[in-house]
């Protein structure tokens, strides 16, 4: 031990440095130690090196610090960029979902205001029924249509004219002078438009129609004026003449002759394609007057206007329009199948209608569309139309009808068609 | 306390970057532990350049401790480094104001463990040596740093500056040693 405490190891360089690295075990170390206590030289020598140690490592750890800065400046800055585009790419993503979301908001207010919405499930459906909701529009009758007055002045103008044309008929027994032919001619042409119109008009008749082919027969309306004033449908009248008055008007068939009874008795299907209620198809039939459109009536007095069709009232009962000459002309084929019978409008409580579909869109008037067997039951909900009886329904497309009131009008979009399944 | 196993395998991958001298390790560990480094520092009376100075002061730290092998996995590295990062900062905050009242986390021992002694920091040499170390050219800096900072072996050193053997590098550190020796002394003004 005394030998290794005399012996001057810091001029061993590796022990030296081993010393002052810390790199040599305890016991050689404390010895060591010991020599330095009595060495002042050595212990010169080993402060020298410490001193170049720290100097290097400080000078290290400057260096380290140095570049770790350039480096976090310099991710920093990619970082700074790259959170920069992260948030432009953001933004974007956020402007057209933003777009897409208001695109598809429109959408969707379009399609409520136009197009139904289908809530099949809806918790008003009755079991074995399947309602939907759609939405009318509400338009405003302010002036007359383009297409003629509004139902409820037509009415009364057709029912004016017809009563005007009634004593304008009476001193025109051109029929009488009519051939088969040619009445038959006039039927066709007068028997579409005079339907149409009735249908449309409610309760008033089919107002016969002057053709051209009637109005070229000028011996005829200057034989008229030789006439009785009075109409006089006698049994010696033909049947074309007869359909030429507008039979369907209700020409009296209590002097018809049985043969032409029974020849210009309809069909039960002809009924059906009427839309008679079946109580009133029955009794025509019993009756076996009718030839035309409705019942036809027993008085002896001559009459052109006749009761086309019983208006039903939505407060006692649902109004119902056959619209079935715009049916059967404008259903599709894969609708002919099966007809709605009648449909029926009435006003429902806006308490009942849910408080989803409540929509500041005024125009807007939702309805519960139901189809059944019996017919289309219409229940709309509005404010804004007080009346709860409707003038007229009216079919103008396969899927569209109209439904007007006293001066307004709901335009409606019937999803699978007046006849078909919803 | 059990330490989440995905912490654990976090941070030993971290670990095992800067033993192999992955600086981007460092760097990674720099932003995940900002916002809490200078949170720390902004509520001592610092601002966020303190805070960044210290951050990467206890980085280097965490690194010496790695690279030479003293550093022991006992906690997050995340809390080891707001531990060093604590200490720094409160012994500047010392060495500032003598009188200023530590707070009552700031934890005085645990400041004499984790940091590198600095009793010699206030040495003439020492910094003598410092500013020698800049004036020196390749490779006696790579290679005193190497040798006393990250205290590799020879043959460590040989392998990563590309000499021969471990004897080639004792006889190129011997050099370089006698050289910054010299350029301390000019600096200090000592004639040899």
């Amino acid at each position: 031990v005394s030998k290794i405490l005399s012996y001057h190891w810091t001029s061993d360089q590796e022990k030296l440095e081993a010393f002052v690295l810390n790199k040599i075990e305890k016991k050689e170390r404390a010895l060591l130690a010991a020599h330095l206590e009595k060495c002042e030289d050595c212990s010169r020598k080993v402060q020298e090196e410490r001193e170049l140690l720290a100097g290097i490592r400080r000078f290290g750890r400057a260096e380290m610090k140095r570049r770790l800065r350039m480096r976090t400046r310099r991710d920093q800055g990619r970082r700074f960029e790259w959170i920069h585009a992260a948030s432009i790419a953001a933004a974007i993503v956020v402007m057209l979902g933003a777009a897409f979301a208001v695109r598809w908001f429109i959408n969707i207010e379009q399609k409520t205001k136009t197009r139904e919405i289908i809530l099949s499930e809806n918790k008003e459906s009755k079991p074995g029924e399947r309602a939907l909701w759609i939405i009318g529009r509400i338009v405003e009758v302010k002036a007359k249509p383009a297409g003629g007055l509004p139902a409820e002045k037509e009415n009364r103008s057709l029912a004016d004219r017809i009563e005007k044309q009634s004593e304008k008929v009476k001193g025109e027994t051109i029929a009488q002078e009519m051939t088969s032919s040619q009445t038959a001619g006039l039927k066709e042409e007068t028997s579409g438009t005079a339907q149409r119109r009735a249908d449309t008009a409610g309760p008033v008749a089919y107002e016969p129609v002057r053709t051209d082919a009637f109005k070229s027969r000028a011996s005829s309306q200057e034989k008229a004026k030789n006439y009785p004033q009075s109409i006089s449908i006698s049994r010696s009248q033909t049947n074309e003449s007869r359909r030429a008055l507008s039979l369907p008007l209700g020409a009296r068939e209590s002097r018809i002759s049985d043969a032409e009874k029974k020849k210009a008795q309809p069909t039960p299907a002809a009924y059906d394609r009427l839309k008679l209620p079946a109580a009133d198809s029955n009794k025509a039939k019993r009756s076996g007057e009718s030839a035309g459109l409705m019942k036809s009536e027993t008085s002896t007095a001559p009459q052109i206007t006749a009761k086309t069709r019983q208006p039903l009232m939505a407060e006692e009962k649902p109004v119902l329009h056959s619209e079935y000459s715009a049916k059967r002309e404008m259903r599709p084929a894969a609708n002919r199948g099966r007809s709605i019978k009648n449909i029926v409008v009435r006003k429902g409580d806006m308490n009942d209608l849910p408080a989803s579909m409540r929509t500041r869109d005024a125009s807007a008037v939702h309805t519960r569309l139901e189809k059944t067997r019996e017919g289309m039951v219409l229940t709309f909900y509005s404010d804004i139309i007080k009346d709860s009886v409707a003038t007229s329904i009216e079919a103008v497309a396969p899927d569209s009808i109209i439904v007007t009131f006293s001066n307004k009008q709901i335009e409606y979009h019937i999803p699978g068609g007046l006849g078909g399944k919803m | 306390m059990r330490t989440p196993l995905f912490f654990l395998n976090e941070d030993s991958k971290v670990l095992d970057a800067l033993r192999n001298g992955d600086e981007d390790a460092l760097a990674g560990l720099f932003f995940r532990n900002r916002s809490a480094i200078t949170a720390l520092v902004v509520q001592n009376r610092g601002d966020e350049d303190d805070a960044e100075d210290v951050l990467q002061e206890a980085l280097v730290v965490l690194w010496e401790r790695v690279r030479d092998g003293s550093f022991e996995y006992r906690a997050k590295l995340s809390t080891f480094l707001y531990a060093i990062a604590k200490n720094i900062w409160f012994r500047r905050l010392a060495r500032q104001r003598r009188e200023v009242e530590m707070p009552d986390e700031y934890d005085a021992p645990d400041c004499e463990t984790l940091l590198p002694s600095e009793e010699m920091e206030e040495n003439e040499r020492v910094l003598a040596v410092q500013q020698s170390m800049e004036r020196i050219g390749y490779p006696c800096r790579e290679l005193l740093l190497l040798f006393y900072w990250e205290e590799n072996s020879m043959d460590e050193i040989a392998q990563k500056l590309g000499f021969a053997n471990a004897d080639t590098v004792k006889s190129k550190k011997y050099q370089c040693k006698k050289a910054l020796e010299k350029l301390v002394r000019q600096a200090l003004g000592e004639q040899s």
